[in-house]
């Protein structure tokens, strides 16, 4: 049974007077003790998926089409009561930049047990108990006085283990991690990744959804990748198929522009053109106007996603 | 520690504007037109009659003498004495004060009361119908004027309705209830001005710190709504509210002033206006110096109670 | 025909501009023009007394009733707005020549200069603007020049510290460095290239201040330091008409009603402008 279940998800922003799709029919499933990552440039959509998954999108954003299933809880039509009782229990995320992601008026203990006693039945001294166990396992030193301590008393290395031990505190299914180590320096993102490794073998069977623009990261620790352009996926399958053997145009500069042999390389400058914003996407393959493989039915006719020879799915009309 | 030496900072940047206040006070009493002699000896004193007054009041002296005098008499508490009763001003004021000290608490509770919630609420769903009540207050609430507000409300609470006295006070330990219904017109009267800068203020702070990443992050860990809200966001918001209370409390020392007048509460700021129809200048030199020194002193609180919210300043664990 | 169609399209512009600026400059101007040309239309003197009709309600002879003299309320009240009006431009025009020119020259200089002239606005500002106009007026005298500057004396630190802020938001921008390289004087920076670009605020900040001052005049006039009967200041007239407020509430309710409508044209004025200055800004009010 697979944890989690995209299906022909679309979402939508409201700007200048109509409805543009920020993400279009994306359908993957995330199994059990995986991590599955979504890579791809700002402003792809795969925060937007997140957001969607999570159902916190922004008042301008909605869910047009598809569903979205939490084992056998379908998440879109949830209602908020049935959603804020999955959300950090069985449904969790951590963000982007850890030193704004805690309320800085309140401790970090304050934080993490105000989290158990909202999902479990527990007891003050039973949820304290379980928080400082929870600092010892994402490796917060000294455990018993840092409880009491504020956000700002913390690096941002530091945060992003407490954000990591709330998300985790209630044992979810899915974590979902949105650029967790975009904002640190390259040592600690590193340990946090490991971090989250450990601790989804620690918990047993938890699925992590890896949100990341960095291929870098997708190599550490993704087993299996989804390769996001301009709201749709691109390509998908195993983390060392599409590294070893990419299909798409997309993937392929994608990876070239990876630093290789010591030499940096400016990300994506080798790729002519630039990313197209939500209310001019091109018409057939989104990727035609800066591809050099494209054809005339390109411009016309979106390629889906089909699986390919390799074990990964593509969607590009190359390898028809 | 960290907290009570933040407490001192503010303690001695306050003693310069204390200072000047006095000074302030003191020479626009002195400077003005009028001789306190002729006021107490009335217009056909002679003038060794008035001489001798102005001996005996010190006014012969050069003026940087006499504010020594006025000074020193000052910090060992003497605040001079009412020219026409010779009463000791101190006396006047233990009656006056405490009348507009609790006419201006219990305006700040119900503007409080009033206009949180509903910049809360305005926040929250921007468009809805507290959002537009919360527009219509803080509109009409700083147009309306407050003697205007009070009579109406005297012209239908009071005379219309009976629900409440439409004016005279009934002391605290006398009889509380009665003293709460003496003081309900006034306070709300003096309540809906600051309401309309608090209700703006509210949603204004609530809206900003709804942006904040870590609301996000509290929603993600499937933290109750109302937590979010009333613990969290309030908690956060409420630094920016302290604030412009603080420096709102001056309007409200200032509007009880006018309110006192239209409901006949005996205190301070009605005080300062009839002493000053008759010239007893120790009586409105000490009221006013009164008032300024609430204002300070509320401000004073105010910086203790944001160094309270935040605990960078307060010190942790 | 055609200039009347350029003035709608005009009038449409600024409307959509700001429905809240628009509806306050509108409410503000017809208050002046009627308030300006009440000797031309109205049957009554503000102070002709009728013996035959005291407190009577209001008709079509009297469209707000009168008072206890028999007086024209409507009238009155018309002849109220022009010493609210004088004292409200009296003191923002002398509050904003004064203050403007302090500010001016703390942001511009500074250091030792800015404290030498913002501490002492701080000192005034720690006292209810209320408190100190009754103070002044009591003791100096009850007449429109006394008030006009005793809400002068409150209104310059507010204007000063808001110039300063603005002084100080400009004085680094690359316009005035540019007039500063080409040698332009001291006073030349600050009156033609400081001064244009910082007052935005200020002014906003006068309309404001404008309905302030009618709500201060009035209130002066209410409990008896301001203007003095038999002259119609609408403070007065309530004061007047609250020993007869259940008989004839007509006599408390029109004038309270005049001012509020004064000040909220403009408090609209004021809003609207500074969410166009500030177009950001205008979600947070």
């Amino acid at each position: 049974m697979n944890l989690l279940s995209l299906r022909h998800l679309t979402t939508e922003f409201y700007s200048g007077g109509r409805w543009l799709e920020a993400v279009s029919d994306v359908s993957f499933d995330l199994r059990p003790g995986e991590i599955l990552g979504l890579v791809g440039e700002s402003g792809c959509g795969k925060s937007t998926i997140a957001y969607s998954i999570m159902r916190l999108l922004a008042k301008n954003a909605r869910i047009s089409g598809g569903e979205v299933w939490l084992g056998d809880v379908n998440l879109t039509e949830a209602n908020d009561e049935r959603l804020q009782d999955l959300r950090g229990s069985r449904l969790s995320m951590i963000f982007q930049d850890p030193m704004t992601a805690l309320d800085s008026l309140f401790t970090v203990g304050h934080q993490i047990i105000e989290t158990l006693q909202e999902h479990l039945d527990l007891d003050a001294a039973a949820a304290r108990a379980r928080a400082l166990e929870l600092l010892r396992q994402v490796g917060i030193p000294a455990a018993e006085e840092r409880l009491n301590a504020y956000p700002y008393q913390f690096s941002g290395g530091m945060s992003q283990r407490i954000a990591l031990a709330i998300a985790i505190s209630c044992q979810p299914q899915v974590l979902i991690a949105d650029e967790p180590t975009t904002a640190l320096d390259v040592t600690i993102q590193a340990q946090i990744l490991h971090l989250i490794r450990r601790l989804m073998v620690e918990e047993g069977g938890t699925g992590v959804l890896l949100i990341t623009h960095d291929l870098g990261v997708v190599a550490q620790v993704c087993d299996r990748v989804a390769v996001m352009y301009a709201g749709k996926i691109v390509e998908f399958g195993a983390v060392e198929a599409i590294f070893s053997d990419p299909l798409h145009p997309y993937t392929q500069a994608l990876l070239n522009s990876l630093p290789s042999q010591g030499i940096q390389r400016g990300a994506l400058e080798n790729i002519r053109g630039r990313v197209p914003s939500l209310d001019d996407r091109p018409a057939g393959c989104r990727f035609h106007p800066r591809c050099a493989h494209a054809r005339d039915i390109c411009r016309v006719e979106a390629p889906p996603l089909v699986k390919r020879d390799g074990g990964q799915e593509v969607a590009c009309v190359l390898y028809d | 520690m960290r907290l009570l030496r933040y407490i001192a900072g503010r303690l001695l940047l306050l003693l310069p504007v204390l200072f000047g206040t006095s000074v302030l006070i003191f020479l626009l009493l002195r400077l003005i037109p009028g001789d306190p002699a002729q006021v107490i000896l009335g217009l056909r004193a002679t003038p060794e009659r008035l001489a001798i007054v102005r001996e005996e009041l010190g006014l012969d002296l050069p003026v940087h003498q006499q504010y020594a005098q006025w000074l020193g008499k000052l910090l060992q508490g003497d605040l001079g004495k009412d020219y026409r009763s010779n009463e000791a001003v101190t006396a006047l004021l233990s009656v006056r004060l405490p009348v507009t000290i609790q006419l201006t608490l219990l305006s700040l509770a119900l503007a409080i009361l009033i206009a949180v919630p509903l910049g809360i609420r305005a926040a929250i769903k921007p468009g809805g119908l507290a959002d537009r009540l919360s527009m219509l207050l803080g509109l009409f609430g700083i147009s309306i004027p407050d003697f205007w507000l009070g009579i109406m409300l005297i012209l239908l609470f009071a005379l219309g309705l009976r629900l409440f006295p439409s004016s005279g006070y009934v002391r605290i330990e006398e009889d509380l209830i009665a003293n709460l219904r003496s003081f309900f017109l006034p306070a709300l009267t003096l309540a809906v001005g600051l309401s309309a800068v608090l209700v703006r203020i509210t949603r204004s702070a609530v809206l900003e710190v709804l942006e904040l990443d870590f609301v996000k992050f509290l929603r993600a860990k499937g933290l109750r709504e109302r937590l979010v809200i009333y613990q969290h966001v309030l908690r956060n918001a409420s630094i920016p509210i302290v604030t412009v209370i603080g420096l709102q409390f001056g309007y409200l020392l200032g509007g009880a002033v006018i309110v006192e007048e239209v409901f006949s509460l005996p205190g301070v700021g009605r005080l300062i206006v009839s002493y000053t129809l008759e010239r007893n200048y120790p009586v409105v030199q000490a009221g006013m110096l009164m008032v300024a020194f609430m204002f300070i002193m509320v401000n004073l609180a105010t910086d203790v109670i944001y160094a309270l919210l935040n605990p960078r300043i307060r010190g942790g664990s | 025909m055609k200039s009347s169609r350029a003035l709608r399209d005009r009038l449409r512009l600024w409307y959509a501009a700001s429905r809240s600026a628009f509806l306050g400059g509108t409410i503000i101007l017809a208050l002046v023009i009627m308030t300006a040309t009440v000797s031309l239309y109205s049957p009554y003197s503000p102070e002709a007394m009728d013996f035959m009709a005291p407190l009577a309600g209001p008709t079509g002879a009297h469209l707000l009733g009168t008072d206890n003299f028999g007086r024209d309320i409507l009238t009155r009240v018309l002849y109220g707005y022009q010493i609210s009006l004088a004292v409200a431009l009296g003191s923002v025009g002398f509050g904003l020549a004064v203050g403007v020119a302090l500010g001016l020259l703390a942001g511009y200089y500074g250091g030792l200069i800015d404290n030498i002239i913002m501490r002492p606005m701080d000192v005034l500002m720690a006292f209810p603007a209320i408190v100190l106009v009754v103070a002044l007026t009591g003791f100096v005298g009850r007449e429109i020049s006394v008030m006009v500057l005793a809400v002068a004396v409150v209104y310059v630190p507010i204007f000063a510290r808001v110039m300063r802020g603005s002084t100080l938001e400009v004085v680094n921008e690359l316009y005035v460095e540019g007039a500063r390289a080409r040698g332009a004087s001291h006073l030349r920076l600050m009156l033609r290239h400081i001064l244009p670009n910082a007052i935005a605020p200020v002014l906003i900040q006068a309309s404001i201040l404008m309905g302030i001052a009618i709500l201060l005049e009035s209130a002066l006039s209410f409990i008896g330091l301001g203007t003095q009967p038999p002259d119609p200041s609408l403070g007065l007239m309530l004061s007047e008409g609250r020993s007869f407020m259940q008989q004839a509430p007509w006599m408390v309710v029109a004038p309270g009603l005049a001012i509020s409508i004064a000040v909220l044209g403009f408090n609209l004025l004021g809003n609207g402008l500074q969410d166009l200055l500030n177009p950001a800004r205008k979600g947070g009010r």
